[in-house]
């Protein structure tokens, strides 16, 4: 019986691998399949997850999680209340009446609204906020300190001077491309050797100056309440660098992860072509 | 017996009398103090005086804590000073049987129980050690722990909502008012014009996917109101458009805008239905069924707004393989990178909300576009102020306080 199930699990993934050559009809039908089983499936785990639970369990059968509730008490009103709102959202399917499951889209959304604001604020304000102010010195010795925070000015001061001048220039000057990298190499290099001179946390410091210059970029990249110009103009660009940076690394890792799972169908696969050889005793 | 062997018994008995007593005087030189200490073990110490128990209320628990202060037993630090340790019980009433709950060292006069159920009484009690016997236990109570209707600890999450929600009102109040608020043209809309442009060149649908996230995400909403911008253009120019949807409510929600689309540019008999799909729940199901669609359908043009998960890549390499024009937008970071590679053009993470703003010109919207920005030139003036008073001085009250946040 097993193989029988792994025989079909190993022609559904063939099938939808055959989509990779082109559209045809092995692929439709396993598509179709996936999509009108999901459908079924997702109907009996609503139900079973969300609407038994939380809302027939208390209101008909007067308990939550086996739990007894009493009837007309705050939790039976607490899990009337919403599955009413839930029915309001059918209204749609009565024209006339259509406006009143805007009642029940309105309390989700605001609810979720208002109760996702304050964590959000807390762990992608502050927190950002919070980690950045603190970190871009990364030494005690307040002569170390300030001497990187002169030189991460510089290395930011150049970095913006250099790709206006860029653009200046043009971005197809030679001059300019030699000139930036060269000239970005040197910083670079200077930048870490004096870091590293300066005191055993240069590294680090380093580090966390990149981490607060890529912040300051990507903020100014997403103002939106001035042209891109000038000043701001250089800092935005400076922000999408560091963009494309994270994305390229979180691209290549993705990649990795879906190689691996690409690896484990791969592995599926040979196991029931194994099976095979042992059921023909090939 | 002999004589001699009672001599010998004698002097045997002496010369052991002789060692015991020069044993015990050298003990006695050696450790004068623990001969001391074992004359007084049987002596218990002085009691704790001043035993309370109090909900703790400052640092905005959640009712599980109980603070417990009491004198030091007179023998701790005076007296006797042979005190080592205090014994900390707790119990659940009266009646109820006393529970070890913890041992503080000598010289301590608080102890914060993490442990208590909010609002269930517990009385509380307290004896000094000396390493044998345990003085008289003092006990308080009945005390119960409340949960603290304000968390002071996130007092600067009140301050910055209550300053965005400020410049919220105040943009969105002069927005209602007529004021001309600049807002930059964002180079992915013209993409979006391009491509719907190119999809009625060449007399082929558009397919505009809202994303696989629910109604209530922000993502959702955005993407709503750039399907009404798009749906307009291409009931314009008499141009299908083809939306798929995961969620119901979300197919529901993109019925009403097109519909409305369609009417607002007088040209409601245009609308079909048909075209605003629910494919499946499921992420991979919907996804191959979207594949489905770009390879049948043959979409001139695929608009990706909305919230993405690992889906994502899946449709936009599909639609690059049948050679569609795409433009992308999301704040899912981590599917940002594959839409920036399989699409021609991408907004990204809050250009996707600053799209919907710039399109719709609505108050409320370009308010919080608004709010948002100079939200980020406050953060950028906090966090420079941070690292210039850190540089000048780590130990600086206002780091000090930054960091506990």
């Amino acid at each position: 019986m097993t193989f029988i199930w792994t025989t079909i699990g190993a022609l559904l993934t063939l099938s939808i691998y055959s989509f990779l050559y082109k559209d045809n009809p092995f692929y439709k039908f396993a598509e179709h399949l996936v999509v009108g089983v999901s459908a079924g499936y997702y109907l009996v785990i609503y139900y079973f997850n969300y609407i038994h639970p939380n809302v027939f369990s208390p209101v008909f059968l007067l308990e939550i999680g086996g739990e007894p509730i009493g009837f007309g008490s705050f939790l039976w009103w607490m899990a009337l209340i919403p599955g009413l709102l839930g029915v309001l959202l059918y209204a749609r399917f009565f024209p006339k009446i259509a406006w009143v499951g805007r009642w029940a889209l309105g309390i989700y959304v605001g609810g979720y609204a208002g109760l996702g604001l304050s964590p959000v604020m807390q762990a992608r304000v502050i927190e950002q906020l919070r980690a950045n102010a603190l970190s871009i010195a990364g030494v005690e010795d307040p002569f170390a300190a300030m001497t990187n925070l002169a030189l991460a000015v510089g290395i930011f001061a150049a970095m913006i001077y250099l790709l206006i001048a860029k653009r200046n220039l043009g971005a197809k000057n030679p001059l300019a491309k030699v000139g930036v990298l060269v000239v970005s190499a040197v910083v670079a290099y200077g930048g870490w050797l004096v870091l590293s001179l300066i005191s055993s946390a240069g590294v680090v410091s380093l580090t966390n100056i990149l981490l607060v210059i890529g912040l300051l970029g990507t903020l100014s990249y997403f103002f939106f309440s001035m042209k891109h110009k000038g000043i701001l103009g250089g800092l935005a660009r400076v922000g999408i660098v560091f963009l494309m940076v994270g994305f390229g690394a979180s691209f290549g890792y993705t990649v990795m992860s879906r190689i691996s799972l690409l690896i484990g169908r791969v592995g599926f696969l040979i196991d029931w072509v194994g099976q095979i050889r042992g059921i023909f005793g090939a | 017996m002999s004589a001699a062997m009672t001599m010998k018994l004698v002097h045997c008995l002496s010369f052991s009398a002789v060692v015991l007593l020069a044993a015990c005087a050298c003990a006695q030189d050696a450790e004068p103090d623990t001969a001391a200490a074992l004359s007084l073990d049987t002596i218990p110490p002085a009691p704790v005086t001043g035993l309370s128990a109090r909900d703790y209320i400052d640092n905005s628990d959640a009712g599980d804590k109980i603070e417990l202060t009491w004198a030091l037993s007179p023998d701790d630090g005076g007296g006797t000073n042979d005190v080592v340790s205090y014994q900390l019980w707790r119990s659940g009433g009266v009646e109820a049987e006393w529970d070890s709950l913890a041992t503080a060292a000598a010289g301590e006069t608080r102890y914060v129980d993490e442990t208590a159920e909010p609002g269930v009484d517990y009385h509380y009690g307290v004896a000094a050690f000396d390493g044998t016997s345990y003085s008289e236990r003092m006990s308080f109570g009945p005390v119960a722990g409340r949960a603290n209707f304000f968390q002071f600890s996130r007092m600067s999450v009140l301050v910055l909502m209550l300053v965005f929600f400020g410049m919220v009102l105040v943009f969105t109040k002069l927005a209602e008012r007529g004021a001309e608020l600049f807002v930059r043209r964002i180079p992915g809309l013209n993409a979006i014009e391009e491509a719907v442009g190119r999809a009625t060149e060449m007399g082929r649908p558009v397919l505009y996917v809202p994303g696989i996230g629910e109604i209530d995400n922000i993502m959702t909403i955005a993407s709503l109101t750039i399907l009404s911008h798009v749906a307009k253009i291409t009931a314009r120019y008499e141009t299908p458009l083809i939306v798929p949807t995961a969620r119901a409510v979300v197919m529901s929600a993109a019925e009403e805008v097109v519909k409305e689309a369609h009417a607002a540019v007088g040209k409601p008999d245009g609308y079909n239905p048909d075209n605003i799909r629910y494919l499946s729940d499921a992420q991979f199901a919907f996804a191959g069924a979207v594949n489905g669609i770009m390879l049948r359908e043959k979409p001139a043009a695929n608009l990706y707004m909305g919230a993405f998960w690992a889906e994502s890549l899946l449709l936009a390499e599909t639609g690059f393989e049948a050679g569609a024009i795409q433009v992308a937008g999301t704040a899912m970071v981590s599917q940002l990178p594959f839409f920036v590679t399989a699409c021609d053009f991408t907004l990204m993470g809050e250009e996707l909300y600053a799209a919907s703003a710039y399109l719709s010109r609505e108050p409320k919207l370009l308010g919080g576009l608004k709010g948002s920005d100079w939200m980020k030139v406050l953060s950028i003036t906090i966090m420079t102020a941070g690292i210039v008073l850190y540089l000048l001085n780590p130990d600086n009250a206002f780091v000090a306080w930054f960091a506990s946040q």
